[in-house]
């Protein structure tokens, strides 16, 4: 889980261009939008893109991102959870 | 300068008709081209309903007479030139007309249709790929194919404002007519669908997957269309000239950026706002007199919550006129928007209607604005609020008023 | 009814240094490297959504802040008494062919929002007015090359109907790597003074040959 995190705070910065924002200022369960990082709603669209391209996992609407992307922490949890479903599969 | 600009032609296509007769028949049927039925080879136009219009290019090209053969014409352009010859037919121009008349033709798409056409094959080599059909890509070509089909010369341009665009070309139109520039305009906006468009919007996660629902709390997003309206604007003096009776007028128009957000609106409806209030202004009417407003309601979260808490700001909840989107019949046809919803209204000052919002059912918590959701007939319509606000916050709104 | 530029800025690439930009404004004249982090840098604003945006959105962003830096319109005039006319040739067609490549291939097809949301030719005005809050009339022209008696008759005609008291007029153009930028800021000065720079089409020109 941890090397996720820190993989996906990595995978974040690099996405959605962030600027002068480095992997360990972002913290595991701060929230990205709004009063965190400043995120937007295009962002969570490239986020979505992002599961897609480099996990395989489709998220199903804007609404439910919201969710998913609350936090760099759910969204590890979020993976690992649908990475274990599909070896179940 | 303060002579009136009036609409004296009207012509259209759309998934709900191929002329102003078929849209007619439609409407009084409440009929939606909304379906999962697609022409457009495209995975997305197959598992997400679309209102495209059923027919090929082929077919299209026959039903317009005088097109070369060796030509290439996009869709964008074929769609604008039928619904351009049926209002310029509808006004009864005769050739010298349009000679003199001006053209300000709008497309969000252009020629992307055939453009893309063209890429896939110059992709596999440099030396591949039919170069008529790159040609026809760049928004300027449908306004010069329509123009060389109705012998327009005095005056041709194109606009390209996103969603508003058909909107902004009859405002264009109208200060060329009030500058003494043009006495007679042929304005309005054509969009044909493309793998470019839908994959865009797709990929803002706007497009429903199932029949958009305007206005509503559980609405999904939009339902892409495509289609083209047009008008026959123009002086006092010309109809005069003419011999002729108006259908209708235009009567004011607004434009105002919204300054928010690349593609949101924002929350307090700014733009929306600054359009509609201007359109009201340049008019000299009052809200109170609006009888009817035709709301851009593209069946997102983002454009109906903003949309009508803008309303609400003009009009407080107790004095809102009957609103609804036409949205869930036509889809949203982007740029052709503002042109296929202002032939709209003058259908209903012409016949006292007022258009259902189909699959509304439940209002908006934030705003609780209640559309029309039946056809209703009898109405004595003299002023119609028409709205068409575009990406990148290009908001427009029309009066569009009886004669 | 005549109006001054009271501000300008130039943006090109430097004919001797093809990795350089020059950027002259009334006051200053810099060369400066191409990449958009020391554009950011030497303007000293602080806005991290320049980073997310298309190049051509970029260059006007910095354009515009050279143009605006230290001056408060705000406080001379209302968000809708500030109008902006921009023009250029390529619209957005360099964004345009990025959104492409993200729906090429239909093995690696990822289409990207962040992208799609600027293949629209008029983009690069819309992120000025998000910026600076400009909120008048706005217009933007695609021409093949710079068209200063239009722009000139265009904001004059805006300024003669009192429909805005000041305006930002230009040529924001970006393709193939080469920014081609001249913003200029267009006020109703009452008084005249030798410094300053009347709007006409031919001082549009000089400008642009800077």
């Amino acid at each position: 889980m941890n090397q996720l995190i820190t993989e996906l705070k990595k995978e974040i910065i690099y996405q959605l261009n962030l600027q002068d924002i480095t992997p360990e200022s972002i913290k595991d369960d701060a929230p990205l939008f709004g009063e965190g990082l400043g995120l937007d709603s295009i962002d969570v669209l490239e986020l979505i893109v992002l599961l897609q391209k480099k996990y395989g996992i489709k998220v199903n609407g804007a609404e439910e991102g919201k969710t998913v992307f609350f936090s760099v922490k759910s969204m590890a949890e979020y993976i690992t959870a649908k990475q274990q479903q599909q070896q179940q599969q | 300068m303060s002579s009136r600009v009036l609409i004296t032609g009207i012509g259209s296509v759309s998934s709900i008709g191929l002329s102003i007769q078929e849209l007619t028949d439609s409407i009084v049927t409440s009929s939606s081209g909304v379906s999962r039925k697609t022409r457009l080879d495209s995975i997305l136009a197959r598992t997400l309903p679309t209102a495209q219009i059923q027919l090929s290019d082929e077919e299209l090209k026959k039903r317009i007479p005088g097109l070369s053969s060796k030509q290439v014409y996009s869709r964008t352009a074929l769609l604008g030139m039928l619904a351009a010859s049926e209002a310029i037919a509808n006004a009864g121009l005769a050739p010298s007309d349009c000679n003199a008349a001006g053209l300000v033709n709008s497309t969000s798409a252009g020629g992307m249709d055939k453009g893309e056409i063209f890429y896939a094959d110059y992709l596999t080599s440099a030396n591949k790929g039919n170069l008529k059909f790159a040609q026809t890509h760049d928004c300027g070509d449908a306004a010069e194919q329509i123009a060389a089909l109705l012998h327009i010369e005095q005056y041709i341009t194109t606009i390209s404002t996103a969603c508003s665009s058909a909107a902004n070309a009859m405002i264009h139109a109208a200060r060329l007519i009030k500058a003494g520039i043009c006495d007679i305009v042929i304005a309005g906006g054509s969009d044909a669908i493309c793998k470019f468009t839908i994959n865009g919007f797709n990929s803002l996660m706007i497009l429903s997957d199932e029949d958009c629902k305007p206005f509503d709390k559980n609405r999904k997003g939009l339902n892409l269309g495509e289609a083209a309206g047009y008008f026959v604007l123009e002086s006092e003096a010309s109809v005069k000239r003419r011999g002729v009776k108006p259908l209708a007028v235009l009567s004011g128009y607004g434009n105002a950026c919204d300054a928010y957000h690349q593609t949101a609106s924002s929350p307090n409806g700014e733009g929306a706002y600054l359009a509609m209030m201007q359109a009201i202004r340049t008019s000299g009417f009052e809200p109170a007199e609006i009888d009817y407003i035709n709301a851009h309601g593209t069946g997102t979260q983002n454009n109906d919550l903003s949309e009508s808490v803008a309303l609400l700001r003009i009009f407080t909840e107790s004095n809102l006129p009957p609103v609804s989107s036409t949205k869930a019949m036509t889809g949203h046809t982007l740029a052709a928007a503002g042109g296929i919803e202002a032939v709209l209204s003058v259908l209903a000052i012409q016949n006292g209607w007022i258009f259902p919002n189909k699959n509304f059912s439940e209002a908006i918590e934030e705003t609780g604005i209640i559309p029309v959701t039946e056809l209703q007939t009898n109405k004595s319509i003299k002023h119609i609020l028409s709205n068409s606000f575009g990406f990148g916050g290009n908001n427009s709104s029309l009066l569009i008023s009886a004669c | 009814m005549t109006y001054s530029i009271t501000r300008f800025c130039r943006i090109r690439r430097d004919s001797v240094q093809a990795d350089s930009v020059r950027i002259k404004t009334n006051t200053t004249e810099d060369l400066q490297k191409v990449e958009f982090s020391e554009l950011y840098k030497h303007v000293s604003m602080e806005y991290p959504k320049y980073f997310k945006m298309d190049a051509v959105s970029k260059y006007g962003i910095i354009a515009a802040e050279h143009l605006l830096r230290g001056i408060d319109l705000k406080a001379k005039y209302t968000e809708t008494e500030i109008g902006i006319v921009l023009s250029n040739a390529s619209g957005s067609l360099d964004t345009d062919a990025e959104f492409q490549k993200t729906i090429q291939n239909k093995v690696n097809f990822f289409p990207s929002p962040a992208i799609f949301v600027y293949t629209l030719s008029n983009i690069v005005m819309g992120e000025i007015c998000i910026k600076h809050k400009i909120k008048g009339e706005n217009m933007f022209f695609l021409s093949e090359t710079i068209q200063s008696e239009l722009l000139e008759g265009f904001v004059s005609d805006l300024f003669n109907k009192n429909s805005i008291r000041c305006a930002v007029v230009g040529w924001v153009e970006y393709s193939f790597g080469k920014p081609d930028v001249l913003l200029l800021l267009v006020e109703n000065t009452e008084q005249k003074n030798i410094n300053q720079i009347e709007f006409t089409s031919n001082q549009i020109e000089s400008l642009y040959e800077l």
